[in-house]
């Protein structure tokens, strides 16, 4: 796997003590560690302490990294199984009902019919909105696989080592996942693209 | 070549996942299939909105909350290991100083022993050998727990 030649001398130099090399890896992936937890999620509340969670882990266990995996995918492991840590524990996928992504979507249309100004806004919310409902359908594995494809650009071969699971079973995963999420976005489809 | 089979190689042809000849093969059926181009087109459009969805940005003082946070955990484990062997310490002292009354007390008060007083009242003897085992029973109790404080 590939591992960034920077983040290797940033854990170097963290190893010898050096602050600032820990600063730089929070700078690096804290966007993309909030943005994982809020798509698995699909809510904001939870996004901030989440993620500092994840740096403390990250700043735990850095000592202990084997390089076995580039950084990053290592610190999307931690970030993940947080997640479904806690999705297990609050079964947030419950919480969301079947008929949300319809009842959104005709919501949303009626107000695009009723706003002239301030419509972009609007759809932008809206499509944000319906993709969450739909990523919440999934189940918390096939949801993790589909964001560190789509979202993270992982390829398979980083996955499988990520979530500790075979490339065939990230490729196939990845499938049904899109499958999933083409059934739920059908109509959002036909209409919108 | 099979509609069905090719559509199902999209979703790693989007990943550029497939091998050189299946993504040619891939590559010349999405010329003859609308099908195919319109499943490509979702596809492609589910990773658009999915990073499009992707807008949370952390606070400025993340990095700050993230140090405090860390410092916190490592005081707060300081202290625990602190006030953990301080707690054993009262603990111990507190098993040593009741154990310490009960022996001490029960050196200084022998009691007569109820087989002493149920024999003269004429109970029958087995029962009152009984009463005097029970008794010895609870002595020889203590005598363990005294023992295992003392090492
Ligand atoms: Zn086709």
């Amino acid at each position: 796997m590939e591992q960034q030649p920077d983040d290797l001398k940033l854990i170097e130099a963290f190893r010898k003590g050096d602050q600032k090399a820990f600063e730089e890896i929070v700078r690096r992936y804290q966007r993309q560690v909030a943005n994982i937890i809020y798509l698995t999620l699909g809510n904001r509340e939870e996004v901030d302490d989440l993620s500092q969670e994840v740096f403390v882990r990250v700043f735990r266990s850095l000592d202990r990294f084997e390089f076995d995996s580039s950084l990053y995918s290592w610190i999307y492991r931690i970030a993940v199984n947080l997640c479904i840590d806690e999705i297990r524990k609050k079964k947030i996928r419950k919480l969301i009902p079947l008929d949300f992504l319809t009842e959104k979507k005709l919501e949303g249309e009626k107000h695009h019919k009723e706003t002239t100004t301030g419509s972009d806004v609007l759809l932008q919310k809206e499509k944000k909105e319906v993709i969450l409902g739909a990523l919440n359908q999934l189940s918390p594995i096939h949801r993790t696989v589909i964001l560190l494809r789509e979202y993270q650009d992982l390829s398979y071969g980083e996955i499988a080592t990520t979530l500790r699971i075979s490339p065939q079973a990230v490729k196939s995963r990845i499938f049904r996942a899109r499958d999933e999420l083409r059934e739920l976005l059908k109509d959002y489809f036909q209409e919108r693209t | 070549m099979n509609h069905k089979k090719m559509q199902r190689m999209l979703s790693a042809f989007v990943d550029n996942e497939l091998g050189e000849v299946w993504t040619k093969l891939v590559q010349e059926h999405l010329v003859e299939c609308a099908s195919c181009q319109q499943r490509l087109q979702e596809l492609r459009s589910i990773r658009a909105r999915i990073r499009d969805a992707a807008t949370v940005d952390l606070p400025d003082n993340f990095l700050y909350s993230v140090q405090r946070s860390i410092r916190r955990e490592e005081q707060e484990s300081v202290m625990w290991l602190g006030t953990e062997r301080f707690a054993r310490n009262v603990v111990f002292a507190l098993c040593v100083l009741v154990f310490g009354v009960v022996a001490f007390g029960s050196l200084l008060e022998p009691q007569p022993t109820l087989g002493e007083d149920r024999y003269i009242s004429g109970e029958p003897s087995d029962s009152a050998a009984h009463a005097v085992l029970g008794s010895e029973q609870v002595i020889s109790k203590e005598d363990v727990m005294i023992a295992a404080l003392s090492k």
